[in-house]
């Protein structure tokens, strides 16, 4: 099966926004909100876990920038297809 | 294995534990924490909880979080907390919510009908995504009911994303309820009492009506820890100016067992027609001293019931405060169908016992709030001498009374209210007829039996 390579980057791109931005969520959900002996360990891993969250929060914007990206190939192959 | 544990190693040196830090905060519907240093930066956390009082019309409060720079109240940018929420030491709902602006605001929906909670981010076309607005929606069986809830709010990153921090906040937010309670008095009947708790829920209200008393309870955390973080616990307690049993001028009031001071007990008869407002205010040096006074109960055992003692002088300033009214009467407890004599003064609100000079007064006293009963024109004492009106309450009337000042050196808005009650007179046999009658009678039995039954 053969998809257009436009529709191919969009694709990508909503994979990237649905699992980037669900991936996200689902690693700050399992951040704990408290840290009764306040353990510096606890603290350091709600920060990393934090920053892993971030990073898929970025992935998922890029997603969105892939997404834009894809439907501008896929527009203009359809256009340069009609022209020839 | 090795590798785990120098990987381990490596990180334990590539991220150093930072300083631990915590402030207390508790028990008001808005409060600003007390500032601590983050770095180089004078950090306060600044919460707010909207609308004031939960009442039947509620439908969700607001909540707000502002972590700022004390230094000119502006908040952080691109903060990250990690909440949670507590009441009645049961845990509501732990969540990391992230804000670009360093503005939080949580919209909490009480949904009484599902048992979980679902927290969603708000703002923006792809919340979450695009930013963080710091608006969430938090919808399920919390925020229902008023009482302390109290929040652990762990600052993870403040001013970046990247800028980790670790700052810990205990704080709590007083959501006041209001409760009506029926009790039924033996001289006044069905009274319906209302008590605002602005501290935590209340509960186990009682009337005991042979002494005169209500109580109720409230939950309180005495341990050290607590006690530095309240500031005030109040209770406010409006009685039906018809309850003329609890219409007096000093009430007494414990908590746990220990009276209160005066100054915990203020009296409010100005902002409702209908009501007396008694408020109970506690602040951190009472609250302090019934701690040490008091045993080991979990609770606040609040009682309050009229005093025997009259706490007179009454002084009240006037409504524009232009004078200061000083009120007493003899005898102390006003008795429909006889005389009571009022002495006043017309005091200078800003001199310590000074009488102003001779001036006009209208002086009246009213059934209830409308009823005209007396009324006298005058002008007062040149010298300090309290003037008397004596005043002969008709025979009739029993219940409610205004003592009214008005016009007071011909000024329509330096007048002031003072509420009051007539008692009915107890009538009390000052020869017992009844007991006489049946000694007479078992004394004729004892001699008319005896000689029957010899015939």
């Amino acid at each position: 099966m053969k998809i257009n390579r436009g529709i191919g980057i969009l694709l990508a791109g909503v994979g990237m926004f649905l699992v980037g931005h669900y991936l996200s969520q689902f690693v700050l959900d399992l951040i704990p909100t408290v840290n009764p002996a306040n353990s510096s360990v606890i603290a350091d891993a709600n920060y990393h876990m934090l920053s892993i969250s971030n990073q898929l929060s970025i992935i998922s914007q890029f997603g969105l920038i892939v997404m834009v990206i894809g439907s501008i190939i896929f527009f203009t192959d359809r256009r340069k297809k009609i022209k020839q | 294995m090795t590798r785990i544990l120098i990987l381990l190693a490596i990180a334990c040196v590539l991220f150093p534990s930072v300083i631990l830090l915590s402030a207390y905060g508790d028990g008001l519907a808005s409060e600003i924490l007390p500032p601590a240093m983050i770095g180089n930066k004078n950090v306060t956390l600044s919460i707010n909880s909207s609308p004031f009082l939960i009442d039947n019309t509620h439908v969700g409060t607001q909540i707000n979080f502002v972590l700022q720079d004390a230094s000119n109240q502006e908040p952080f940018q691109e903060v990250t907390l990690a909440v949670s929420a507590f009441k009645d030491n049961q845990a509501l709902f732990g969540h990391v919510f992230m804000s670009d602006s360093g503005n939080f605001l949580f919209n909490v929906e009480p949904d009484n009908s599902s048992s979980k909670i679902s927290i969603s981010e708000q703002g923006g076309i792809f919340p979450g995504v695009l930013g963080h607005s710091g608006s969430y929606q938090i919808k399920g069986p919390v925020f229902a009911s008023g009482g302390l809830y109290k929040f652990k709010i762990n600052v993870l990153t403040m001013g970046s994303y990247d800028n980790q921090i670790s700052k810990s906040y205990d704080a709590a937010i007083s959501i006041p309820e209001t409760k009506n309670y029926t009790i039924n008095d033996n001289d006044d009947g069905k009274q319906t009492v209302t008590i605002i708790a602005y501290y935590d829920q209340i509960g186990n209200f009682q009337y005991d009506s042979n002494k005169k008393e209500m109580s109720f309870s409230m939950p309180f955390n005495w341990n050290q820890d607590n006690l530095k973080q309240v500031t005030v616990v109040h209770q406010e307690l409006k009685i039906p100016r018809t309850f003329t049993n609890f219409i007096v001028t000093k009430y007494n009031a414990h908590v746990n067992g220990v009276e209160l001071p005066d100054n915990a007990v203020s009296i409010d008869d100005y902002s409702s027609d209908e009501y007396r407002i008694v408020h109970l205010i506690l602040y951190k040096k009472e609250v302090s001293d019934i701690a040490v006074k008091q045993g080991s109960k979990p609770e606040m055992d609040f009682t309050l019931s009229p005093s025997n003692e009259t706490a007179f002088p009454i002084t009240q300033y006037t409504r524009n405060a232009q004078y200061k009214v000083s009120l007493s009467w003899d005898p102390p407890k006003i008795i429909s169908g006889q005389t009571t004599r009022f002495s006043f003064q017309i005091l200078d609100p800003y001199l310590v016992n000074k009488t102003v000079n001779s001036i006009d007064y209208d002086f009246s006293i009213i059934a209830g709030k409308n009823g005209l009963m007396f009324h006298k024109s005058g002008a007062t004492n040149s010298n300090d001498t309290p003037n008397t009106v004596d005043v002969n309450f008709p025979a009739n009337y029993s219940g409610p009374i205004t003592i009214g000042f008005e016009n007071l050196n011909g000024n329509s808005f330096a007048d002031s209210e003072i509420s009051g009650t007539v008692s009915k007179p107890r009538i009390v046999p000052e020869f017992p007829a009844g007991s006489v009658i049946v000694t007479i009678a078992i004394f004729s039995l004892a001699i008319i039996v005896p000689r029957l039954a010899r015939r």
